[in-house]
């Protein structure tokens, strides 16, 4: 399909020529011209439905007036067209249009929630008529949950049926439904138990007047115009989506979504817009931990830091390099990834730093890889208007929501195909092509999707399907790869094998762009690459280089090399895929410290544990998985713990090592360091963000490799476990935000109806994988002779499902044992 | 004139005239019903049933059959009037899916009752018209949607069609030609909206009834979003008839915009209720005083609605001289709308009327469109109050301006129709209204403060109401 160019047409509206776009209704061009033209129901992202009728203009054709007036929301322009919005007509069809949405509606803007940023407020003061005349009784009904994260009041909702829209054509959730008929009529949710709301917060924004609110920020949060917002990025995953950070009396008022054409247009998921409770939750740490002995003491952070550094130095003393691990997690900023390699490779002089959020496996990343993850990547805008998407090992709506459903919408409503490569199902099994590669088997499918392809080598039945879907692409191909393939422990070569596999299909359909994107495990994981945290990135001269990989910092570890362990904001013992290494790794090494957020498993069993602020305290940039580099702004709120770069200058401090600098000096240096680095300076940084190419001078000469690794499967009475990553996993920034308290997260054995049935296991009943006991859930998306868990939890460590002896990254056969309930 | 059942009227039991073709011929819709046996509707035997299918099939191109129609002039009968041989042509000829015919037996406008008899007691022939029209548009599916609340229709029509398929006039080899014929009979669950075309296609997909935005028209994409046909019972049923006896048999009756004969079902207050094939074009007058027998001795003619509850109320016994068809009524100041007429003697109040009226579409509006959704509402409560002794001369303005708020400014013509009515009461018949508003508390007290003006013909008609 490809991008294609945006054609003009020249009307005439109130006497001027105006030109529009051919292929949108006029009310947008006009309203974006500056045509004041009320509306309620239409929305950029639903189709017209024409229900307000506030909409209405004076349409002619060649001069000759059509008899009735016209929505504008629901026709396009054209050659010969003229436009009316200001005659008689129009202004008195909107007075009365007005008057009939008022009639029921109560007045008390005063205590409603939307008073100050509602379409209802705003049109009546514009183009209403100053007085009622309905004198009759109202109707009302009174106010009931959505589901868990809204509310309505009936009074107020004007049947637009926006909301009904959204559920039916975007995010496909049927949640709301209009019930009954004429002016009975009423908005009803109809929540699934058993899934959770991904979207449904966006309802709350799309509805035209305070009907739909948020449950926890009703009446609670003070009005639209007391807080300052902040352009801020969600951090829950990579896809970049632009939010609004609002503080109030320094404090999180909300999060909403800010509108970036190029990234989220505008939509919002669940997890990130109602996480905000986390940030001011009471129970996040301010203080730092000291656990002495089996003995936890609360001490200032600058105390902790003092000791923290007299240990470090003795230690740099005896072992002067190559002796502390370093580990850091995916939310933090490229800044603070600067500050901490700087800490690891200057003051610490150590190669064992490696970033959380595994990519190239246990063997770490190598140049070869590191080429492979960065070739043919291409922005969101080009992924959703290609003629076809691949995603391979990588449920989208799950790992980048807001992308996952806007690929969702193009491929259902613009007919885009959709290609999944996957090992279960997903939410776009009804509208997509899908190929089960059977867990494990992932590299022995792409290879033998390529070698079909090119018509060379050994194949698969599953590869050859996939091949056959792929022989013709259409103008575009964009190949997204996520969770599936990091958690391989073949990475590397699943990686670059999907780098053949593009090269096939651009074979396959000559003329044909074919694009490949990783969907990351965490928010900047793009960024950590960037600042070198996988392997040397840039100008020559920038440090020790990293070994690769966290599993072999932790194998060091265990080993007994490393005297001291430094995790920043990564929860290792739940989720590095090898539990019992992470447990030997900090059984091994005398000093272990966490910073981080909040309290978890690995915090309490470090010695140290000091506070960081989260991804709303700070300034700094996170780069997405379209490679756009955007600004983390910190939010109007207080904070009471540093930044990670501020942690480690004031340990370099209190090392005597000097100052490593701060975050704008990390930025000037990622901007030398990086040529393709956006030019902008940090303070100046724009809003939407900046996409880069990035480029690196790799000594990286792939060959093609085509034999096939051998097939891998469950024995008799196994179950493959297939840990997959969930939105709602359980995440501090989500533990600790007490509205997800009320929504059920899904830490359960999801498992197929049949295999259920064989092992006598009911829906309910609690079962053991491992080491861990779950709740099996009957799911007929998961594939029989598989078992689906979540890859991480505090509560019931997935990663620990198989027991000693866990070794590889993931992927594990596992007796089940059914136990009634 | 055979008799019929006797059907309840005002409370009052008339005997009802059951249905009779006034024109006398073999050809016309009721003259090949045959109550006793209808297993007598077949090929060769009498009277003729299913020769023109065969006809057609044997001897007749799709395009052909449409030339026919259209030479025929037909118009749509279910409301608007619009040529079906036209509406046919629109279905893209070369459109590779599936096609389908819909046929509307929703018959939901109060005062119409044609197509439950035609379902009734000739259901084969409007199969065999659904046969003709699914050559003509290529298509292989009829649904035919009949509403919720006709269970004699539905068991009726649902026989039928399966006496078809066991005769092989339906299925998979139409009279051994080979050719593919579906017909599904679908019921709908009670809401007049559907009756609209694109509610009535949500509605056989399964979903809400709601109308749904044209473009695009159903005949490029209608029902699961394929080429669709959608027809009036009465329309389909006249196909037969302008195969087997030619378009210029059609065209030789009614009038030259309005060619053909049509089924009028008449109401209220006559003394034969009942409906009747008459041409196009027979004086209103006729239909009333000759079929329907007259109104009730002693009464006079306060006002008719010629088209079913949807239309304006024509004023007066000039009703009598409107020639009924689509332009006579019009220049009467009505529509002809499904033809359903319905007679008001001098003994009825209009606000009482228009109040039923108005409760029947704030019942039945879909809530999609807010000025039908709210305005039919509040339009219900004022007449309400105005009968319960609570209305003021503000409420002729203000039903005034509702109704302009709700006329063609609605999303589907629902709206329109509960607006035209209340209109044509309003202008028409504003003298009912003030009886009930000058016997009210609340207009008298607003009169004792010196407040009572503001009527609809302006202030002196207030003055001498107060002078009165
Ligand atoms: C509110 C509304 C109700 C309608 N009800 C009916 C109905 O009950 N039966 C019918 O045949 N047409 C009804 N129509 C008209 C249909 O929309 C459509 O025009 C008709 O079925 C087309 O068939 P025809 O061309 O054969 O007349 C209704 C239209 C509206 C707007
Ligand atoms: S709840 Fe809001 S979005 Fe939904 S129909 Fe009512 S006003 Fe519109
Ligand atoms: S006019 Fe509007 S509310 Fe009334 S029936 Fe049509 S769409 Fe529904
Ligand atoms: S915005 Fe056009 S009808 Fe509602």
């Amino acid at each position: 399909m490809a991008i294609k160019d945006i054609e003009y047409v020249t009307i005439e509206v109130d006497g001027k020529p105006v030109s529009l776009r051919k292929d949108k209704p006029i009310l947008w061009g006009l309203r974006d011209q500056g045509f004041d033209i009320p509306y309620f129901c239409a929305h950029k992202w639903l189709d017209p439905l024409g229900a307000c009728r506030m909409c209405m203009v004076k349409v002619s054709w060649n001069g000759k007036p059509m008899p009735k007036l016209q929505i504008s929301c629901a026709i396009t322009p054209a050659e010969g067209m003229s436009v009316e919005t200001r005659v008689d007509e129009v202004l008195t069809a909107r007075r009365e249009q007005l008057e009939f949405h008022l009639i029921n509606h109560p007045l008390e803007c005063p205590v409603c929630d939307k008073g100050g940023e509602c379409m209802l407020q705003d049109q009546t003061y514009e183009h209403g008529c100053g007085e009622g005349r309905y004198t009759e009784n109202k109707k009302v009904r009174s106010d009931r949950q959505m589901n868990a994260y809204i509310q309505i009041n009936y009074k107020r909702c004007i049947h637009c049926k926006r909301c009904v829209g959204f559920t039916d054509e975007i995010d496909n959730s049927h949640l709301l439904k209009m019930v009954s008929r004429g002016a009975e009529s009423w908005i009803e949710s109809y929540p699934t138990s058993d899934d959770l709301p991904y979207f449904s917060g966006n309802v709350i924004d799309i509805c035209p007047v305070g009907a739909l609110t948020a449950t926890n920020y009703r009446f609670t949060m003070g009005r639209p115009w007391e807080q300052e917002l902040t352009a801020s990025v969600a951090s829950l995953d990579s896809t970049g989506t632009n939010i609004w950070l609002n503080g109030r009396l320094g404090h999180v008022a909300r999060i909403i979504p800010r509108e970036n054409e190029a990234v989220d247009v505008g939509m919002l998921d669940d997890a990130t817009r109602f996480s905000w409770e986390s940030i001011d939750d009471p129970s996040r740490l301010r203080k730092a931990l000291v656990h002495d002995n089996g003995e936890t003491r609360s001490v200032k952070l600058a105390m902790a830091q003092e000791l923290l550094a007299e240990k470090l130095s003795a230690i740099l003393e005896e072992h002067p390099s190559d002796s502390v691990g370093v580990i850091a997690g995916g939310n933090r900023t490229t800044e603070e990834y600067m500050s901490l390699r700087h800490f690891a490779t200057r003051v610490l002089d150590t190669r064992w730093y490696a970033f959380g959020e595994d990519l190239a496996g246990p063997e770490g990343m190598s140049e070869v890889v590191l080429d492979a993850l960065l070739s043919g990547a291409t922005s969101i805008e080009h992924i959703l208007a290609a003629s076809t998407i691949l995603t391979i090992g990588t449920d989208l709506w799950e790992e980048a929501p807001v992308l996952g459903l806007r690929a969702n919408v193009e491929v259902r409503k613009r007919h885009r195909r959709l290609v999944n490569l996957r090992s279960h199902g997903s939410k776009a099994d009804d509208f997509a092509t899908y190929i089960d590669y059977g867990y494990g088997n992932l590299l022995r499918t792409v290879r033998s999707a390529t070698n079909a392809l090119l018509g060379s080598g050994a194949r698969t039945p599953e590869g050859d399907r996939l091949a056959d879907s792929l022989r013709q692409v259409g103008d575009d191909c964009a190949i997204l790869y996520g969770s599936e393939v990091w958690r391989d422990p073949q990475a590397r070569e699943v990686i670059v094998a999907i780098q053949d596999l593009r090269d096939a299909i651009r074979r396959a359909n000559p003329d044909c762009a074919v694009y490949s994107n990783a969907v990351y495990p965490s928010a900047n994981s793009a960024g950590a690459l960037l600042a070198g945290w996988f392997t040397k990135f840039g100008r020559p001269g920038s440090g020790k280089e990293s070994c690769g990989g966290i599993g072999k910092v932790l194998k060091a570890a265990a080993d007994g090399q490393l005297k001291a362990l430094f995790i920043c904001d990564y929860d290792t013992l739940s989720r590095y895929p090898d539990r019992q290494l992470v447990e030997k790794a900090l059984k091994a090494t005398g000093l272990t410290v966490y910073a981080g957020s909040f309290g978890n498993p690995t915090s309490t069993h470090c010695s140290f544990h000091l506070p960081l602020g989260t991804w709303a305290h700070f300034d700094g940039t996170v780069v997405s998985l379209e490679w756009r580099v955007q600004k983390r702004r910190r939010g109007q709120i207080d904070s009471v713990a540093p930044s990670l770069s501020e942690l480690v200058n004031g340990i370099s401090g209190d090392m005597q090592r000097g100052f490593l600098g701060t975050t704008e000096d990390m930025y000037s240096q990622l901007r030398h360091n990086l040529e393709f680095w956006p030019r902008d300076e940090f303070g100046k940084f724009p809003y939407k963000g900046v996409l880069v190419t990035p480029r690196a001078k790799l000594n990286a000469n792939r060959s093609a490799v085509s034999e096939l690794p051998a097939e891998y499967g469950a024995g008799a009475g196994e179950l493959v476990v297939i840990p997959k990553s969930f939105l709602y996993n359980d995440r501090d920034l989500l533990a600790n935000s007490p509205v997800f308290g009320k929504v059920a997260m899904p830490f359960h054995a999801f498992m197929n109806p049949a295999d259920m049935q064989a092992q006598g296991i009911s829906d309910g009943d609690t079962v053991a994988i491992g080491g861990i006991t779950l709740t099996a859930k009957e799911r007929d998306w998961v594939r029989s002779g598989s078992v689906v868990v979540n890859d991480f939890c505090h509560t019931a460590p997935a990663n620990s499902a198989g027991g000693p002896g866990f070794t590889s990254a993931g992927i594990k056969k596992a007796s089940l044992a059914g136990s009634g309930a | 004139m055979a008799k019929g059942n006797p059907i309840l009227m005002n409370g009052i039991r008339h005997e009802c005239i059951t249905p009779v073709s006034a024109l006398d011929n073999e050809i016309g819709i009721r003259s090949l019903a045959d109550y006793e046996s209808k297993a007598r509707y077949v090929p060769d035997g009498k009277p003729g049933g299913y020769r023109a299918i065969q006809h057609v099939l044997n001897n007749m191109s799709p395009e052909q059959v449409i030339d026919e129609v259209k030479a025929s002039g037909l118009r749509g009968k279910g409301g608007a009037g619009f040529p079906t041989g036209l509406k046919w042509s629109f279905v893209p000829k070369d459109h590779p899916g599936p096609k389908y015919l819909a046929i509307n037996g929703d018959e939901g406008e109060p005062g119409t009752f044609k197509d439950r008899y035609i379902m009734e007691d000739c259901p084969h022939r409007l199969i065999e018209g659904a046969m003709i029209a699914m050559h003509a548009i290529g298509a292989e599916q009829t649904y035919c949607y009949i509403r919720g609340e006709f269970y004699d229709s539905l068991r009726l029509l649902d026989d039928a069609v399966k006496e078809c398929y066991a005769k092989g006039y339906l299925g998979d080899n139409v009279f051994g030609t080979g050719k593919r014929m579906h017909f599904q009979v679908h019921t709908g669950a009670g809401a007049y909206i559907c009756g609209e075309e694109t509610s009535m296609l949500s509605s056989i997909e399964g979903s809400r009834g709601h109308p749904k935005m044209k473009p695009p028209f159903p005949a490029i994409e209608g029902v699961f979003r394929k080429p669709t046909i959608i027809n009036n019972v009465e329309s389909i049923a006249c196909a037969p008839a302008i195969i087997d006896a030619g378009a210029g048999w059609f065209t030789a009756r009614g009038t030259e915009k309005s060619p053909g004969i049509k089924i009028v079902s008449v109401s209220g207050c006559v003394r034969n209720p009942g409906w009747w094939e008459i041409e196009y074009g027979t004086p209103i007058g006729v239909i009333v005083n000759e079929l329907a027998g007259g109104l009730l001795p002693g009464r006079k003619l306060k006002g008719l609605i010629p088209g079913g509850s949807s239309c304006p109320v024509i004023k007066g016994e000039a009703a009598y001289d409107v020639p009924f068809d689509y332009e006579g009524c019009v220049a009467g100041g009505s529509m002809l709308g499904s033809a359903a007429m319905i007679v008001l003697d001098d003994s009825i109040d209009m606000v009482g009327v228009m109040r039923n009226f108005s409760k029947f579409y704030a019942h039945e509006s879909c809530g999609k469109c807010t000025p039908c959704r709210e305005g039919t509402r509040w339009m219900l409560q004022i007449h309400q109050r105005i009968l319960d002794g609570g209305g003021t001369m503000e409420d002729l303005d203000l039903l005034i301006d509702i109704i302009n708020g709700i006329e063609a400014k609605s999303f589907c013509p629902l709206g329109d129709a509960a607006a035209w009515p209340v209109r044509s009461a309003v202008e028409r018949f504003p003298e009912d209204y003030i009886a009930w508003i000058e016997k009210s508390s609340r207009f008298n007290a607003l009169k004792e403060n010196g407040n009572g003006s503001a009527s609809p013909a302006g202030s002196e008609e207030a003055a001498e109401v107060e002078a009165s």
